[in-house]
């Protein structure tokens, strides 16, 4: 993958001199009261260039993003678009005229549509849906389809299809609304590392061929260098570096993105985990014998008390599902026993027995409009009876105590959506510690988390492991696995293929063996 | 030096703004008790406030159980069914068995009734508006069937003197409702299961996944409703002393539209006994305005109706400015709150909104 990467690349050396198709100059947005989300943020998009915007979370990027597609207006500043000059955009349809198009990390499409028909369903002046005959519609699609590998055919519903068919349509539809800026937000977050190659060969083609400027959003670095030809840092709403993606590496991106106060911890990354000998009791862990829920086929696997294990599959492994099972969210076939005892019964009785789970979606499992506390108690409430009083001493003790141990950016009274991805999922895993000797289920840890956040999770999910718990996680990203776990389980639809312990535990061995079960899958 | 008194000024505009639309509804209240006040003389007296609470007493304390029921996240049309159904078993039961046995059984079908709709939704996954649409028409059918579609007059004056009793000069049914609202407020407000009533209707699945039964969770606020119908049905009953088969079918929707008037979102998991007491009190002050200013009374539903629309409408505002006001305030990263999608502006609550992302 890396070479034609690279191949790739050259070709974009001469596009210096290219006129910008979309230039934002000296944007600055300013919240009442007195919140500088953005501050003389300026950026040159050029045709046939891949620009990536790299920051943390609450660097800016959204706030820029809004602006450059009409959702918000600066408080001063201007926007220019090549061949048109100044514009303004008073809505986001303005912007989609002006030539700016916008792939969200949730998509606007119509499940019950074919990718056609979400394609030529535009939205007129009138602000009528108006759409297009169906064979016009197929002919319309596939002339822009072909361009890209893997696009799904025109008459698929897409309720059929994964995440990567949905994106491919979405970047197809603002094609055909005449987008000549193309604004992808977080693009790869749900994508597993085949799919996010595909998109990469997919925008860098586009940009070559078509001359279509791709300002690409992202806080996965290694994504972002990989793709672009230039990259620009926001940081505390300014643009605060630009340079062409060969020039730099992962961790000067993260200096920048983090500041001067953020050195010394970039130094601080721990490479490697420390290997550690199975802890005495071993046996007493999760065991899991012959479970099989949706999608897996019969799963043995075993957890030690103190041993971090790891699941690493992409779309379809079934990992996920295969947590929820053990937390009685998902029937399931089998037995299950922790600490030597069998698991019966639904979530209550895993949360007593001592389980622990966070999802790797935030929205279902956390609450925005609470507080943090209230988000905190809620799992220990249903251990006091429905008409016992609620007691709020232990609960605002418990939070304050995760808020100092795991250092939480926010107060126990604090709107929990007004914390950052990274705090929020701090409190997730927090409110499972309030006992001794847990076995925490944890999927995607770090997803929509940036940088600053990743670490600090990592941080806490080993210390976790080593004070006697069980920790059992699944990942779609191999860095993570190897920063976390102690073995590594690899599942391919269902089946576990490969097991990798301690230094064996690699990025391309972990994709390898994924891969290649995989293909095997598909040919047997 | 300058920049100071502006700040105090954004602070307060904030404060306002997060916190105006849960008083916004108790304001305009005040403010119609205070012009019903000023231009009639009739307004405030013992006489005419006591009228008003014994005409919202009944609705009001089966407004108690659907401001629980929606906050869970759902809703009870069948009320009115129940209502006229343990009318007729109750007066039939105080006939065969005795006032007290009566009662009880009255209660206890009640329950029954409320029960028999928790198990539809969250046992057979039926849609609450769908379900209670459903038992409520089956239960007026079964009020006409078992009263052969004639009043039943309750033998004896018990019930009667029962409904009529002052304890420290306040009416029965006047009591009934406070003591309804003051076992809402524990429940809702100061209970485990309050807590988890808002849990599930705020984000099922986050309740799920903290280990919230949410089956039960959804199932007892049908329970209580029945309850409280059943309440209502013997107050009723007891002013005419005859049960009337036909009784209570547009209850429903009156206790619906007062709750949701109070600024109860249908949406679940936000609203509280506050407001479901606030929006039945303005529901019945409008009425009584209407009448004490000798209005029309065909422009009273006109009005009620506008007032349901523009509460909901002016709830929807101030509310999405909250929130605003609220991230504002936080933090500038807004990680759970909905992304705009075309400049769709964002919903006000987190757990209902559904990406649009592949399932």
């Amino acid at each position: 993958m890396g070479n034609q990467n690279n191949n790739l690349r050259d070709g974009a050396a001469s596009l210096g001199t290219a006129t910008p198709v979309l230039s934002a100059h000296d944007l600055t947005k300013v919240y009442p009261p007195n919140v500088r989300a953005l501050v003389d943020f300026s950026l040159a998009l050029r045709a046939g260039e891949i620009h990536g915007l790299a920051g943390a979370n609450g660097a800016g990027k959204s706030t820029a993003i809004k602006i450059l597609t009409g959702v918000e207006q600066p408080t001063s500043g201007t926007i220019e678009m090549g061949g048109v000059g100044v514009v303004s955009f008073g809505s986001p349809t303005d912007a989609a005229r002006a030539g700016i198009g916008v792939v969200h990390q949730e998509l606007p499409l119509l499940p019950n549509l074919t990718a056609a028909e979400n394609v030529v369903l535009a939205i007129d002046e009138r602000g009528m849906l108006r759409g297009s005959h169906r064979r016009e519609a197929l002919e319309i699609y596939s002339d822009l389809a072909q361009r890209f590998p893997g696009a799904p055919p025109g008459d698929a519903l897409l309720e059929h299809l994964g995440f990567y068919a949905w994106q491919m349509v979405a970047i197809i539809r603002a094609l055909h609304s005449g987008a000549r800026a193309l604004i992808l937000d977080e693009p790869t977050s749900s994508l597993g590392t085949d799919d996010r190659a595909a998109l990469h060969r997919n925008l860098r083609g586009l940009a070559d061929e078509s001359g279509v400027g791709v300002l690409y959003v992202s806080h996965f670095l290694d994504d972002v260098l990989e793709v672009s030809d230039l990259v620009t840092v926001i940081r505390d709403g300014r643009a605060v570096a630009s340079a062409q993606a060969e020039t730099l590496d992962e961790s000067t991106l993260l200096r920048h993105m983090l500041g001067a106060d953020g050195e010394s911890e970039v130094h601080a990354v721990p490479t490697r985990h420390r290997p550690r000998a199975p802890r005495a009791g071993a046996a007493g862990g999760l065991r899991l014998e012959g479970v099989r829920t949706f999608g897996t086929e019969a799963i043995d696997l075993a957890v030690g008390a103190g041993e971090r294990v790891g699941l690493y599959g992409l779309e379809g492994s079934g990992a996920p599902a295969l947590l929820e099972a053990v937390f009685g969210l998902q029937p399931y076939g089998g037995t299950m026993l922790w600490r030597g005892q069998e698991l019966r019964g639904g979530t209550r009785a895993r949360i007593d027995a001592g389980l622990g789970f966070v999802s790797g979606d935030r929205k279902r499992t956390l609450i925005g409009d609470w507080s943090v506390e209230m988000n905190h108690a809620l799992p220990w409430l249903s251990t006091r009876g429905s008409f016992r009083p609620l007691r709020s001493r232990p609960d605002r003790k418990a939070t304050t105590a995760t808020i100092e141990a795991l250092a939480v950016k926010g107060a126990p009274g604090q709107p929990m959506r007004t914390l950052s991805g990274g705090n929020q999922q701090k409190v997730a895993l927090g409110r499972w510690l309030r006992r001794e000797g847990v076995c925490m289920l944890v999927d995607e840890p770090t997803h929509g988390v940036d940088a600053h956040g990743r670490l600090a999770i990592h941080e806490l999910l080993r210390e976790l492991g080593g004070s006697g718990n069980a920790l059992l996680v699944h990942s779609t990203d191999p860095e993570e696995l190897i920063a976390l776990c102690e073995r590594v389980v690899v599942l391919v639809k269902g089946r576990p293929v490969a097991e990798f312990q301690g230094q064996e535990i690699a990025v391309d061995v972990l994709e390898a063996a994924a891969r290649s079960n995989l293909e095997m899958a598909a040919t047997g | 030096m300058k920049s100071l008194p502006q700040t105090v000024v954004g602070d307060l505009q904030d404060f306002v703004n997060r916190h105006l639309h849960k008083y916004a509804v108790a304001l305009v209240l005040l403010v119609i008790c205070i012009y019903l006040s000023i231009t009639t003389n009739t307004f405030l007296t013992t006489m005419n406030i006591t009228n008003v609470l014994l005409q919202v007493s009944m609705i009001g304390i089966i407004a108690m159980g659907m401001t629980i029921l929606l906050v869970s996240g759902n809703f009870d049309l069948s009320v009115g069914g129940i209502v006229a159904l343990v009318g007729v078993v109750g007066a039939k039961s105080i006939n065969s068995s005795g006032l007290v046995a009566g009662i009880l059984i009255a209660v206890a079908f009640g329950l029954v009734l409320g029960a028999v709709n928790g198990v539809i939704v969250t046992r057979l996954g039926v849609n609450s508006l769908m379900a209670t649409l459903g038992s409520g028409l089956a239960y007026s059918g079964l009020a006409l069937l078992v009263s052969n579609s004639s009043p039943i007059a309750v033998e004896g004056s018990g019930l009667r003197d029962l409904v009529k009793a002052e304890l420290l000069g306040i009416q029965m049914p006047i009591l009934v409702f406070a003591a309804a609202i003051a076992a809402a407020a524990w429940f809702l407000h100061f209970t485990v299961g309050g807590r988890e009533v808002y849990a599930v209707g705020a984000n099922p699945d986050a309740a799920r996944y903290a280990g919230v039964p949410i089956n039960r969770v959804r199932f007892l606020p049908f329970v209580i409703t029945g309850g409280l119908c059943s309440l209502a049905s013997l107050i009723l009953v007891g002013q005419l002393n005859t049960a009337l088969p036909e009784a209570a079918s547009t209850w429903a929707l009156q206790v619906i539209a007062a709750v949701v008037v109070g600024g109860v979102s249908i949406a679940g998991g936000k609203g509280t006994v506050f407001m479901g007491v606030v929006g039945v009190l303005l529901i019945g002050v409008v009425n009584n305005g209407f009448n004490l200013e000798n209005l029309d009374t065909n422009y009273q539903s006109i009005f009620t109706g506008a007032i349901i629309v523009a509460a909901v409408a002016i709830d929807t505002y101030l509310s999405r400015r909250a929130a605003l006001a609220t991230s504002r305030v936080m933090s500038s990263d807004r990680d759970l709150n909905p992304r705009p999608i075309d400049g769709e502006p964002a919903a006000p609550s987190v757990g209902l909104t559904r990406s649009s992302g592949p399932p």
